[in-house]
């Protein structure tokens, strides 16, 4: 589980210090590259260098975020047959209906709400890892861009 | 020729008052003829008599001396009286003595005949004694002729006939000018100018026949314009005005025709037009009758409600981007609190010692307290803005439902609960079933510390039809005096040690309950239990409305 990538999308630098404490009090050593706004995220993906990014694993998708907002990079990530496969889990504090709605209906392979108690958060981080990482198959096309 | 009963009343008045007029000539002219009759004769018979009386003392000398010339000379004069066609004198033995007759007349009778008065066709004769000293020296003899009966009518009804066509002459225009008056009747004029509303009347040609004061406003034309021309002219569309006629004759009324006039100042008015055909007592249809109400303002009170609608949309979009951004961004630093709380408490233990710990675990619980209070009020405003959607629930299984589920996350309980069966309602399945869980998870909650713990839900219908459904429990109850509270938004009448929750639970019931148009109230007796009553729109009255 090692060679696979995380991609976190995430600006506020808490919830990433948090993530990361998460992911490692789990034990999932896997590489996270973090995009910390909304181009960034794009960036990663369709820019220059998008054939030399590994190909994440799982996205995990900040919804509130500077320049482009979640639901829109989760939108351009569907629209683009590169990464139409993508496995991207939206992990984010709102559980706003209309987020859920919108972000299933543009293609979001789960919606996950961000506890404020770290103890849930932690067990919800290591569930969504053990689930996205080892027990989940990537699609193979999205093995393409790496 | 039409029948009477379809012209016009104008027309109708004239010829009643000719005909009444015609009558009463006729009348007249019968009883002055029966009147001349009856005197004429008399009259004639006195007359011719008087003049016999005259004659006859006249001849006393001529008879006496047997002299013809002196009767001749007497009787010559009597040429002078028109009426007098023949007169004659006789010796007292019957013969002819002297006579007297005009050119063309019979002349008298040879031989005197009784005396006394006779009348014989047109001719009225007489034969009356000459006396002398009481002895009958003679008889004269006198004839009249008599104007025949029908010249004498003849006469009279030419008389008539010129004097009525005089009459007429003079009489009719002034009837004319006053049927006109009275052929607008004056009560049916007022009811058309009582009317606010323009209001017309139409011939079947679609022609307008009469209009109110109303109408002149509203087309700002004067009667004399509008009267006789066509009723369609006035409307933006002419073309669906005139759908108005059709539809009136196939149907007989027409209502809430939507139609827009057109002031002649250029100003639209839109109007609603009523429409009836009229009859007249024979059934045939006259013309009709149309009505215009003015829905002018009623269009402007549409407008402004839909602008405030927008309003409130506007002010409803703001309130959902500032939960929206509450919902996301207030929750952020929490999580931080407590995450940091959190690692604090794990990777520097060794370094804090059980005060510093207990601190912490306090920063953290009151984080997550926080996180659920932005919940919950984000909850609360989420309940004030829902769409909601009414159909027929039957709340005795949703209650079912939620005490099952209730028991399943909470298996360690052991309630005893009764439902009553088969209550309906009408209202917003979610809505009501986040109430239900509301009231039913207080329920559960507060008889947490009872041993017999007891719960109930059921339902009464007051004299009014109005159906009160109610939760019942057993157990902590509350003091009445804090009854007031109860639905207040984060207000709590235990502490969150003896029971957990945030006070938003009621608030949310409250709520829901107000947006279905109902009403809820609460009944607490310390230690004993709870009951709260709630009502929604009775069921039936929703039926109909939608």
């Amino acid at each position: 589980m090692s060679n696979k990538i995380i991609l976190l999308i995430e600006d506020n630098p808490d919830d990433e210090a948090l993530t990361l404490r998460a992911l490692k009090k789990n034990d999932i050593q896997s590489e996270v590259r973090v995009a910390r706004d909304g181009q960034e995220a794009l960036d990663y993906f369709f820019g220059d260098k998008w054939s030399t990014n590994p190909c994440p694993a799982v996205v995990l998708l900040d919804l509130m975020l500077p320049k482009v907002n979640g639901l829109e990079i989760l939108r351009r990530i569907r629209a683009d047959e590169r990464t139409s496969l993508q496995p991207v889990v939206i992990l984010t504090s709102s559980k706003e209906e209309q987020d859920i709605i919108k972000g299933y209906q543009l293609g979001a392979n789960s919606y996950i709400r961000k506890p404020v108690d770290f103890t849930q958060f932690t067990e919800a981080v290591r569930q969504l890892g053990l689930y996205w990482l080892v027990m989940n198959e990537t699609p193979p096309s999205s093995q393409g861009m790496a | 020729m039409p029948r009477l009963s379809e012209l016009p009343i104008r027309t109708k008045l004239t010829v009643i008052s000719i005909l009444t007029c015609v009558i009463a000539m006729f009348l007249a002219v019968v009883i002055i003829v029966t009147y001349d009759n009856y005197f004429y004769h008399t009259q004639k018979s006195g007359e011719l008599t008087a003049q016999a009386k005259i004659l006859a003392a006249g001849m006393n000398a001529s008879l006496e001396f047997d002299d013809q010339q002196a009767a001749h000379d007497y009787l010559d004069p009597l040429s002078a009286n028109p009426d007098i066609s023949a007169a004659a004198v006789y010796r007292v033995n019957g013969l002819l003595f002297a006579s007297y007759s005009r050119v063309l007349t019979k002349p008298p009778p040879s031989l005197a005949e009784p005396h006394g008065i006779r009348l014989k066709g047109d001719e009225l004769s007489i034969f009356w004694p000459v006396v002398q000293k009481q002895r009958q020296v003679g008889s004269v003899y006198l004839q009249a002729n008599i104007e025949p009966l029908t010249t004498r009518i003849f006469r009279y009804i030419g008389i008539f006939l010129l004097a009525m066509a005089i009459s007429l002459l003079f009489t009719l225009p002034i009837a004319m000018r006053l049927h006109y008056a009275i052929a607008n009747p004056v009560y049916a004029r007022s009811l058309i100018e009582a009317s606010i509303d323009p209001l017309v009347t139409i011939n079947p040609k679609g022609e307008i026949t009469d209009v109110n004061m109303a109408t002149i406003e509203a087309t700002g034309l004067s009667r004399d314009k509008l009267i006789g021309t066509d009723f369609s002219n006035y409307f933006t569309e002419p073309k669906k005005a005139g759908e108005i006629y059709q539809q009136v004759f196939d149907q007989g009324s027409v209502t809430n025709f939507p139609l827009t006039i057109r002031n002649s100042n250029g100003k639209l008015i839109d109007v609603l037009y009523n429409a009836a055909i009229y009859k007249n007592e024979m059934g045939g249809v006259l013309g009709v009758v149309a009505a215009a109400r003015d829905v002018t303002a009623q269009k402007q009170a549409e407008l402004e409600v839909n602008r405030r609608t927008a309003e409130l949309q506007v002010a409803n979009h703001e309130l959902e981007a500032f939960s929206y951004s509450v919902s996301h961004d207030l929750r952020a630093p929490l999580r931080a609190i407590d995450g940091f709380s959190s690692a604090l408490l794990e990777d520097y233990s060794d370094r804090l010692d059980d005060e510093g710990k207990s601190y912490l675990n306090r920063v953290r619980a009151a984080t997550q307290r926080m996180g659920e209070l932005i919940d919950d009020m984000l909850e609360l405003s989420r309940i004030a803005r829902v769409e909601m959607r009414h159909e027929t629930i039957n709340l005795s299984d949703m209650v079912t439902n939620v005490l099952t589920e209730l028991q399943k996350n909470d298996e360690l309980r052991n309630i005893d609960w009764h439902v009553q069966k088969d209550l309906l309602a009408s209202g917003d399945a979610r809505l009501l079933r986040i109430a239900l869980n509301n009231l039913l998870g207080n329920a559960w909650k507060y008889t947490a510390k009872q041993p017999n713990p007891r719960v109930e839900f059921g339902a009464f219908t007051d004299a009014e039809g109005t159906v009160t459904y109610f939760v019942r429990d057993n157990g902590a109850g509350f003091d009445m005096a804090y009854a007031d509270k109860l639905f207040g938004a984060f207000q709590r009448l235990h502490s969150a040690a003896e029971f957990p929750g945030t006070g938003v639970g009621l608030a949310i019931v409250q709520r829901i309950i107000h947006r279905h148009g109902g009403k809820v109230y609460g009944e607490g007796i310390p230690n004993q239990g709870a009951t709260f009553y709630f009502t929604l729109t009775t069921p039936t009255r929703l039926g109909v409305s939608s």
